[in-house]
């Protein structure tokens, strides 16, 4: 399989390894972590005045994910 | 309106990388929205959003209709049904049931009741993209 990734790739993955279990803040290309908190609401406390920013709960996408695995 | 899949890279580096069809969607509640992304799932029943992304943008746990899911280990979590907005990137604002669950192992998904039923989902997985039009 050709390895090559972009660098949304490779940013999202570096978050997936780096953040696991937390909730993250990151901009639209992942580039980089904004804020980081054991819970959501610990994020969101972090980025009041910030925009455009997506946050997630840091899940385990870089093994072998089954949703339905609850 | 199509899609590019989100590759993750894989810990073993012999083994291929994950591709996943991701898409950025906003979740619209009572008191705010919260942008995230969530993974089509054409396996799952319901949209399940994690538990916390209720108790931030105002959701009632209270009013909500309790029920139970089976994942494929055959555990039965519960989750908190309810319908809310959400507003797919590239796409209008729609109203889908969903279900929060608090599971280490859902962000969002985007399964079959209420939003595979309204859009068209066609996977090419061949060509790293996939395409979600709504249905009229």
């Amino acid at each position: 399989m050709n390895k090559t990734t972009d660098n949304l790739s490779n940013n999202f993955s570096h978050i997936i390894k780096s953040f696991r279990d937390k909730w993250v803040a990151v901009p639209e290309d992942y580039s980089e972590v904004v804020a980081s908190a054991d819970t959501l609401s610990g994020v969101m406390s972090k980025i009041t005045k910030e925009k455009n920013l997506k946050v997630f709960k840091v899940i385990p996408l870089d093994m072998i994910y089954s949703p339905c695995n609850l | 309106m199509k899609y590019p899949y989100l590759t993750v890279l894989n810990n073993d580096p012999n083994g291929k990388h994950f591709r996943r069809p991701v898409v950025d969607v906003e979740i619209f509640g009572p008191e705010k929205s919260i942008n995230t992304f969530a993974l089509l799932d054409s396996g799952a029943d319901n949209c399940l959003f994690h538990l916390q992304y209720a108790k931030e943008i105002g959701i009632d746990l209270n009013k909500c209709k309790r029920s139970a899911t089976i994942g494929v280990e055959g555990g039965k979590m519960e989750i908190y049904l309810t319908e809310i907005e959400i507003k797919i990137k590239g796409l209008e604002k729609i109203k889908v049931p969903v279900g929060f669950i608090d599971s280490r192992s859902v962000n969002g998904l985007l399964g079959q009741i209420g939003f595979f039923d309204f859009n068209r989902i066609k996977f090419e997985r061949d060509h790293g993209t996939f395409e979600i039009n709504p249905v009229k």
